[in-house]
């Protein structure tokens, strides 16, 4: 029997299928949308300061990083499913983390490990970003002792 | 989203295959920097993947088989121009025993926006590589 795919898995499908096409590749089409006026006068100054090129460009690229992390993120989930051994811990992804960031932290996995245990007991929604900053207390306190 | 993540050869073979010895370790980068994405952090890194890369480690994204590795990694292609091709010519001439696919991503390296992470097992060429352009980064080993 061919199992039917459920409105999510196809929506899902649309999602991660984000990242394979090139820029070049893709059609275009116009959505008109409604920003905050600060926001606009902002981007203007940001354009005129030469840090963004123009509306359309500043919101495709954050739309796309917004939507290419959603879909990795999902991608990644449904991957554990599969391999559930895979799945990263707090701790291992703060690692990671401190690693992408030649972050000195990550030399002291342990401290690391420790800051996960205590924060996630604390506050189960941490994030490996909070876990760097919990434990550069941690390393503060203990080099301050 | 200001930096880059480049995947390297041995990246890509870790993170095709789900029994590599190192595809838990490569795919915890890429969690860890989606992890960021989500929340629109500017530390979030683009990831990439040298067109060479890709050819070398066999990844054709029309494959069936390649299904995992283009959802994970989301990863976006850069071809080598000819400026790319023409600095990675003198880097090969700078550094005789580097490869045509690292010569590659020294190009990419040179043309990314910063900071530049390169996720590899091969530190000591892209180290080194790092240093001779004078590229702020680091490499980051599987």
């Amino acid at each position: 029997m061919v199992k039917r795919r459920s409105r999510r898995e196809a929506l899902i499908d649309q999602l991660v299928t984000l990242g394979s096409a090139n820029d070049s590749s893709q059609e275009t089409t116009t959505t008109s949308i409604r920003l905050p006026v600060e926001l606009r006068v902002a981007l203007d100054a940001a354009v005129e300061l030469g840090l963004e090129h123009n509306l359309t460009d500043t919101t495709v690229d954050a739309l796309r990083e917004r939507l290419t992390a959603h879909a990795q993120l999902l991608a990644l989930d449904a991957h554990y499913v599969e391999y559930p051994d895979l799945r990263p811990s707090l701790a291992q992804l703060a690692i990671a983390t401190a690693e992408l960031d030649a972050n000195g932290l990550a030399q002291a996995p342990e401290l690391i490990r420790q800051a996960a245990a205590e924060l996630i007991a604390q506050r189960p929604g941490a994030t490996p970003d909070d876990v760097l900053t919990y434990a550069m207390g941690l390393a503060a306190g203990s080099s301050a002792a | 989203m200001t930096g880059t993540l480049i995947l390297d050869c041995e990246a890509v073979q870790a993170l095709q295959d789900p029994h590599h010895p190192k595809h838990g370790r490569a795919a915890d980068f890429i969690a860890a920097n989606a992890i960021r994405g989500r929340r629109s952090a500017p530390t979030a890194l683009r990831v990439v993947v040298p067109v060479a890369v890709r050819i070398e480690a066999g990844w054709d994204r029309t494959a069936p088989a390649a299904g995992n590795i283009n959802r994970l990694t989301q990863a976006q292609d850069l071809p080598c121009r000819e400026a790319d091709a023409n600095l990675g010519a003198r880097l090969r001439v700078a550094f005789p025993n580097l490869s045509v696919v690292d010569a590659t991503i020294g190009a990419v390296i040179a043309s990314s926006p910063p900071p530049v992470r390169i996720l590899t097992s091969d530190r000591e060429d892209m180290s080194q590589l790092l240093e001779h352009l004078s590229i702020q980064g680091s490499v980051v080993s599987l």
